[in-house]
């Protein structure tokens, strides 16, 4: 069990590092689209696109890492004074009824839009650069798989907590 | 559709969110959850759907995507030591007022706005380096939290801000315009915290004990260099990321990238970058955004399912039956964003306000743009007002035990700062042209 929960861990740390540099990337194409277009007035259509496959996958793959690191936060001011095993009673209970619904059938539905994307050839148009939308559905769809996996673990090592009583 | 009528939906909407946020469990999951429940039960499964497509939209919105760039600026610059290049140089020409030191803290603050877009960046930054030194010349623990706490909220107003990024698509409201709006009412509380902190030590002197002559000893030459070189490179941020937005010659999301690579810059200037440095960077940069993607995308389908179900006509006929015209109903989407802000997170109300009271306010006649500053300068409230204010938290997390600050001296210290920030709102009421006046000059 420990042994599934770390790599699970690691899974979302690696994703964090391909989102991190997608935010580095993203900013560096940012720059270079206007820098081509107000300096060397060579517009191009392709930086704008790429921005939002870049800026999508960094919200997305964050989901996941947000989620490592403790930083969906919530209201603590009453559940602060509790003692820590009802507040991971609490966190079982508010994950099975609110976590798992809305994450899973995102994931499962977002498996669906990636597939159709690779399968029906759609194509993103914001622009008239009609690049392939596959890239981005899947990015989606391995983000939610992220958060789901990392959801998860989560909630297994608050479960042992609330039955055993120590941590994992 | 289901048997329960909307009214019964909406109380369940409403009612089970009120009451789960105080399970401590993660916002955005809560909102998510109440709304796919609500949905199914009323709609049946395809509800899923909505979720999903609401994600992809927000996620692959132009304007929402200035908002990692701002983030990413904001965190880059926190690493490039500029702050306490500033802090010094401000010391130094100022350090000698009584309550000067208190007064850099709100300059400090004022200008960091002008370069960062999240609240955390410079509540942090001004933590770290204004308010040690503050404590470390007596001054009294309430006065230099306070001063610390409502000088960093100053970075959620101030353009450009994060919260103008996301209010702007939600209204319908140009992101440029909004951040042209917010800059009068952010310098008016700036002006406002000044002449506060002034009147408060000149009266009181035992708050804010003047700095020793001894330490302030250095020559003219040397202050007016630093001068120059620790603000020169906020001038070039300033005007490459506000003045090509208030041109008009780039978007918001433009602007915000030119302003994240010059933020690179600026870290490989000074002789701090490093690829460690660049990945921290990176990483913070995907924390912010996974928190605030969850939340987005999490309000944004229960918003849709809300005015589905008709929620939104029962809101709306509560706020206008409010007696005392359209001002009162201003009134009340006033207090009641006032007591969201305490306990749910900005971003959540802004989702789940916006769509229902912006639409209203345009009905009642009220500015669109006057409106959303209005709104955006209540909600930065909610980071000073406890019982849940990110701001303060900040502050406590970052000060040492050594230091002997309570959240008691925060709350104290900040409470003056929230009835003026009160103070510019009406001022706002009174002369709606501080706010329209700048956006009116506008190009484009």
């Amino acid at each position: 069990m420990r042994k599934l929960l770390s790599v699970a861990d690691s899974i979302t740390v690696w994703a964090g590092r391909v989102g991190a540099v997608s935010a580095v990337a993203m900013v560096c194409v940012v720059s270079y689209g206007v820098f081509i277009r107000y300096v060397a007035h060579a517009p191009e259509l392709w930086p704008y696109e790429m921005t939002i496959m870049l800026g999508g996958s960094v919200f997305i793959i964050g989901l996941s890492y947000a989620e490592l690191k403790d930083a969906h936060v919530g209201v603590d001011i009453f559940t602060s004074r509790l003692s820590p095993r009802v507040v991971a009673i609490i966190n079982v209970v508010c994950a099975l009824l609110f976590l798992f619904p809305p994450v899973f059938f995102i994931t499962y539905i977002s498996i669906g839009w990636a597939w159709d994307a690779w399968v029906g050839g759609e194509r993103m148009a914001f622009t008239g650069w009609y690049p392939p939308a596959w890239p981005l559905r899947t990015m989606f769809a391995l983000g939610f798989f992220c958060l789901s996996l990392q959801g998860t673990a989560r909630f297994v090592r608050r479960l042992h907590y609330v039955v055993r009583g120590e941590s994992i | 559709m289901s048997a329960l009528s909307p009214q019964a939906l909406t109380l369940i909407m409403l009612g089970s969110l009120l009451v789960l946020v105080f399970s401590g469990f993660p916002i955005g999951y809560i909102i998510g959850g109440i709304a796919l429940l609500v949905g199914i039960l009323v709609w049946g499964v395809d509800v899923g759907q909505l979720f999903y497509i609401r994600m992809y939209g927000y996620a692959t919105g132009y304007i929402i995507l200035a908002l990692p760039l701002f983030v990413f600026m904001g965190v880059m610059l926190e690493h490039s030591g500029i702050t306490e290049k500033m802090y010094d140089t401000l010391y130094l020409w100022l350090g000698s007022f009584r309550g000067g030191l208190a007064v850099v803290t709100v300059l400090l603050g004022t200008i960091l706005a002008a370069c960062v877009g999240v609240i955390a960046a410079s509540v942090t930054m001004l933590s770290l380096v204004a308010l040690p030194s503050m404590l470390k010349h007596g001054y009294s623990k309430s006065l230099a939290t306070g001063a610390t706490v409502a000088g960093g909220c100053l970075g959620i107003v101030i353009p450009p801000s994060i919260m103008l990024v996301v209010y702007g698509p939600m209204a319908g409201v140009s992101v440029g315009k909004l951040f042209a709006g917010a800059v009068v009412p952010g310098l008016i509380m700036s002006s406002l915290y000044i002449t506060y902190i002034s009147i408060r030590s000149h009266f009181q002197p035992a708050l804010a004990p003047v700095v020793p002559a001894g330490e302030l000893k250095v020559s003219w030459a040397k202050k007016a260099k630093m001068l120059v070189t620790s603000t020169l490179p906020v001038l070039v941020l300033l005007v490459s990321v506000l003045g090509v937005i208030f041109l008009g010659i780039a978007p918001p999301t433009e602007a915000a990238g030119v302003g994240a690579f010059m933020s690179i810059v600026l870290v490989i200037a000074y002789r701090r970058f490093s690829f460690k440095v660049l990945g921290k960077v990176g990483l913070t940069t995907l924390r912010v955004c996974g928190y605030c993607c969850l939340i987005m995308a999490m309000a944004g389908a229960f918003t849709s399912v809300f005015l589905g179900v008709g929620g939104k006509d029962i809101v709306v006929n509560f706020l206008l039956s409010v007696p005392g015209g359209r001002w009162g109903s201003f009134t009340a989407i006033m207090l009641i964003l006032l007591v969201l802000g305490m306990f749910i997170n900005w971003l959540g109300i802004v989702f789940l306000m916006v769509p229902i009271i912006s639409p209203l306010a345009a009905q009642l006649g009220f500015d669109p743009l006057w409106f959303g500053i209005m709104v955006c300068v209540n909600l930065h409230m909610a980071f000073m007002t406890p019982p849940v204010a990110g701001a303060i938290f900040i502050c406590k997390g970052i000060c040492t035990p050594e230091m002997g600050v309570s959240m008691a001296d925060i709350i104290r210290g900040v409470w003056p700062f929230v009835l003026l920030v009160v103070t510019a709102l009406a001022l706002c009421i009174a002369f709606p042209d501080l706010i329209t006046w700048l956006p009116s000059k506008m190009i484009g």
